[in-house]
């Protein structure tokens, strides 16, 4: 049953995109809801990165509109209610960072400028850091971990903010398969319990359709959308501490 | 040493303590934004200024920090051009600059003390007005980094996560590229246009190769560029070196002490 509080988070019209002449997304439309789950799949080049990089703002549509929040994404202000993973970071060994620094960081958006960072921020971090279990790298640096090591300390920055809208673009690849278990199990806990919207590409077909069923909403060009609506309400305290733990 | 000297001595020192804190502190910034050439560049375009002053007799580091500005505005114009290839911007405008000076220094032969001067620097004759100058430059940048700690921190990071969090990019790395040429005008005056790259970029390789975390790098690099600078100053004025040449040399020696050191620990 839809009720009228599921707003639309989410809202694609008639977007097109493409990069030069080459043209990668066509005419679009489509819309994601409050406590939707979006799954995409789809072939290598499909576009999948593109669509999530124009719904996060960082790329613009050539025409159509992107409405998040029901607002045109340009005007759309509270950015701390997005969290994204991008598909690999290109991250340089040598940057002096520390893990607790670059998880604390999913703090740093347009609402903390010129706030300063308090104790419960980093009890914020600390809960974070052990959703994933990484409290023990904390004052380790980034770019001394391994790649699995390191996604998980995305996925921390990511979550640690408890966005509204979480976007993952093929967020468990090189993770070893009992985290990734433990992380498809995560987060569709956050998504029946905690009011959050998901929106991710993942090349793992058997994991989606377990959890999305094996019928896609859209076919579009190459990309496939599949989507699970949770009508759960909150279980308790909206917490992160309750991850994946090792 | 009688009175007089030990002004000239006192007023190098606070002068090169005010610049040991400026140019790491937006140094680190520059080099992890993979710039580290933008001192240098700023440096040079400067220099044009410099030359322009000393021909039409107008205060040459007045001009010179002028053309600094204007330096640091066409290399963010040709950096947001050329996008990813941020070093090109930065060649473009290295090359003019140095092709506007030249010009101006054959236009106005007989300079050429006056024109060492500004390319080698003369921290020893830095003035009480210079000094205010450098002062009000410094608390312009030590403000702005510690109230944008935060936000430097992740625009330097991950430019991407920072645009996806509403983060002002372009606007903080555009004022992170003004106040380079603040640095690079005040740094011209204690180690000269040649060389005021290296108080920009060393201290922040060897905080780098400390291997820490982003606090403590930031923390060390000053810590680094003060010690070099005051004790360069100390030993050029006691053996009567170049304190440019002193501070740099010592700069390269705690880098590579620094690199040496870790090498050893590994094995
Ligand atoms: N920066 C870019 N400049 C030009 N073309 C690009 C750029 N990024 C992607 N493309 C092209 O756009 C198309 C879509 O790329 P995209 O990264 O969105 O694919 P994807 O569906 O995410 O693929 P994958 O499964 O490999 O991650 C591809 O044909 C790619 O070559
Ligand atoms: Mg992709
Ligand atoms: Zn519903
Ligand atoms: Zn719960």
């Amino acid at each position: 049953m839809e009720q009228p509080c599921h707003q639309d988070i989410v809202n694609l019209e008639d977007v097109c995109f493409s990069y030069g002449n080459h043209q990668v997304i066509q005419h679009l439309n489509f819309t994601i809801k409050e406590r939707d789950f979006v799954g995409v799949i789809g072939s290598n080049g499909a576009g999948k990165s593109t669509l999530l990089k124009m719904i996060v703002g960082l790329i613009q549509p050539k025409t159509g509109r992107v409405e998040l929040f029901g607002k045109n994404s340009a005007q759309f202000k509270e950015r701390e209610k997005i969290g994204y993973v991008p598909q690999k970071n290109a991250l340089n060994p040598l940057f002096p960072a520390t893990v607790k620094e670059v998880v604390l960081s999913g703090l740093y958006s347009r609402k903390k400028i010129l706030r300063r960072i308090h104790k419960q921020d980093l009890e914020v971090a600390q809960d974070a850091m052990e959703s994933f279990s990484i409290e023990h790298l904390a004052d380790r640096k980034i770019g001394q971990l391994s790649g699995g090591q390191q996604q998980r300390v995305f996925l921390a920055r990511a979550m640690i903010n408890k966005p509204k809208l979480l976007i993952l673009d093929e967020p468990t690849v090189g993770i070893d398969e009992d985290t990734q278990r433990k992380f498809f199990q995560l987060i569709q806990h956050m998504h029946q319990h905690h009011d959050m919207t998901f929106i991710m590409v993942s090349h793992d077909i058997e994991a989606m359709h377990s959890y999305l069923g094996s019928k896609p909403q859209l076919v579009h060009d190459q990309i496939l959308f599949f989507v699970k609506h949770s009508h759960e309400i909150h279980c308790d305290e909206i917490t992160l501490a309750h991850g994946i733990t090792s | 040493m009688d009175l007089f000297q030990y002004e000239i001595l006192q007023r190098a020192i606070i002068a090169g303590v005010l610049i040991g804190l400026i140019s790491p502190l937006i140094g680190l910034f520059v080099v992890l934004r993979r710039l580290s050439l933008l001192g240098d560049t700023i440096a040079h375009v400067s220099i044009a200024g410099v030359a322009l002053g000393l021909l039409i007799d107008i205060y040459p580091l007045g001009l010179g920090f002028l053309f600094a500005i204007f330096a640091a505005f066409a290399i963010e114009m040709f950096r947001k051009y050329y996008q990813s290839y941020a070093e090109l911007s930065i060649a473009i405008i290295m090359s003019g600059g140095i092709a506007v000076a030249s010009i101006l220094f054959t236009l106005g032969k007989g300079y050429n003390i006056n024109v060492q001067t500004y390319l080698f620097g003369s921290i020893f004759t830095v003035s009480m007005q210079e000094i205010w100058i450098i002062l009000a430059f410094s608390v312009i940048i030590v403000l702005f980094v510690f109230l944008f700690y935060k936000e430097l921190f992740l625009i330097t990071f991950d430019e991407d996560a920072a645009a996806v969090g509403g983060l002002p990019v372009r606007a903080i790395n555009f004022v992170n590229t003004i106040l380079t040429a603040f640095v690079v005008s005040a740094a011209i005056k204690v180690v000269g246009a040649l060389l005021v790259s290296a108080l920009i970029t060393i201290p922040a390789a060897a905080g780098i190769a400390l291997r820490k975390g982003f606090k403590t790098t930031l923390f060390w690099t000053v810590i680094i560029s003060e010690f070099a600078i005051v004790t360069g100053l100390l030993i050029s004025w006691e053996w009567n070196l170049a304190p440019n040449g002193t501070i740099v040399l010592l700069l390269i020696g705690i880098l590579l002490s620094i690199m040496i050191g870790f090498k050893k620990a590994r094995t």
